[in-house]
């Protein structure tokens, strides 16, 4: 074994005992961490199997081992960015609808304690301390 | 006398919402019945209303996972002894309610699980999903040291023990076989009940072929790692 292999390999197995440590301490959800601890075996099989590299290479064509690494790094960063657009967009999209959703709930809320027919005293109570606050936009 | 709460979460399935709320109503009528509409665009929320069932709308749509905790967290806040979760599709049948629940009400068990394959029932499915189902059940048997013939039954019961656990944590996507796993590590007693399943009134199921193989590789890995994963009460 070459030393850039055992380098190699104490990072990857470094890198998928901390994606693993994480979801155990249930700081990482398992869907977001199935991705990394891919890479991290993919990495851990590549440093052991040292001809791995250049047989990838030569099925992709590839005439200059090294690169081959760099377009497969390229290609799965470039997913991983892709994942995360589509992610945000997800998160953005559900944010603006629960904001929408609470702000409309608010306004239900103070036409409901304003309306004269609220019988319950606590609203009513809630509604002078409304009235007689000095920050009118609370 | 328990209070029982029938979870019934439903994504765009209007046309068979109705019939499994009046079949829960007129089968039991001392369950309280409460469907979670997860951000249908059918009129899954207005039908089941109509049938007299509770319903509480998620503003977006959270996935089956989400959706049912919503009906965890309502339980656990209205202090309910038992609540179950029945699926919206159909499949599972009301009448077998009572032997889901028996188990929890005896104290035998926290958790029960409504299994199609424990004994030899009626029902029928294609071979790939046998397959997939007997492969997430040596996974979880592997882990755990015990026999669930059937992980993917969203058709369970749990008490309150086990709903404060559920409504703390509970996974999103495909939450059913590694619920199972967290459960028992948790020190949360499981047991399976056999039932017998319908196949759905209408409509597909939420698994279509095409995902299935990156569905089987996801959920075992997540069986795997819930089972490494920290308690969630540590004592």
């Amino acid at each position: 074994m070459s030393r850039v292999q055992i380098v190699v390999l104490i990072m990857s197995i470094l890198v998928t005992g901390f994606i693993i440590e994480q979801v155990r301490l249930r700081r990482l959800a398992v869907e977001y961490s199935l991705i990394w601890i891919v890479a991290g075996f993919g990495m851990i099989f590549f440093s052991l199997w040292r001809n791995g590299i250049e047989y990838l290479a030569n099925l992709m064509g590839i005439y200059y081992a090294p690169s081959a690494i760099f377009v497969i790094f390229g290609v799965l960063v470039f997913i991983l960015c892709v994942h995360f657009s589509l992610e945000i967009s997800r998160l953005s999209s559900t944010n603006r609808v629960l904001v929408q959703r609470i702000a409309l709930l608010e306004d239900d809320l103070r036409n409901l304690q304003q309306s004269p027919q609220t019988k319950s005293p606590q609203i009513r109570k809630q509604k002078q301390a409304a009235e007689t606050s000095p920050h009118k936009d609370v | 006398m328990q209070r029982i709460l029938a979870i019934v979460p439903a994504l765009n399935e209007a046309r068979n919402i109705g019939a499994v709320v009046d079949n829960l109503k007129k089968v039991s009528s001392w369950l309280d019945v409460l469907v979670i509409d997860d951000g249908s665009t059918d009129q899954t929320a207005e039908v089941a209303r109509s049938h007299g069932a509770n319903v509480i709308s998620l503003p977006v749509n959270l996935g089956i996972g989400g959706a049912v905790q919503t009906g965890f967290l309502y339980a656990v806040k209205n202090h309910y002894d038992v609540a179950l979760q029945v699926d919206g599709d159909g499949q599972h049948r009301a009448e077998e309610i009572q032997k889901l629940i028996e188990p929890i009400l005896r104290d035998r068990a926290d958790v029960t699980i409504g299994s199609r394959f424990l004994s030899k029932t009626a029902y029928k499915s294609s071979w790939s999903r046998r397959m997939g189902i007997y492969l997430l059940s040596k996974t979880i048997q592997s882990v755990v040291r015990r026999k669930y013939t059937d992980p993917t039954s969203g058709f369970r019961a749990y008490n309150q023990k086990a709903l404060r656990m559920v409504s703390a944590h509970y996974s999103t996507d495909y939450p059913e076989p590694d619920a199972i796993v967290t459960l028992i590590k948790n020190g949360v007693r499981v047991i399976e009940v056999s039932v017998e399943m319908d196949a759905r009134i209408s409509g597909n199921s939420s698994i279509t072929p095409f995902k299935s193989g990156y569905y089987m590789f996801k959920v075992s890995l997540a069986i795997i790692l819930n089972s490494m994963m920290s308690r969630i009460w540590p004592e």
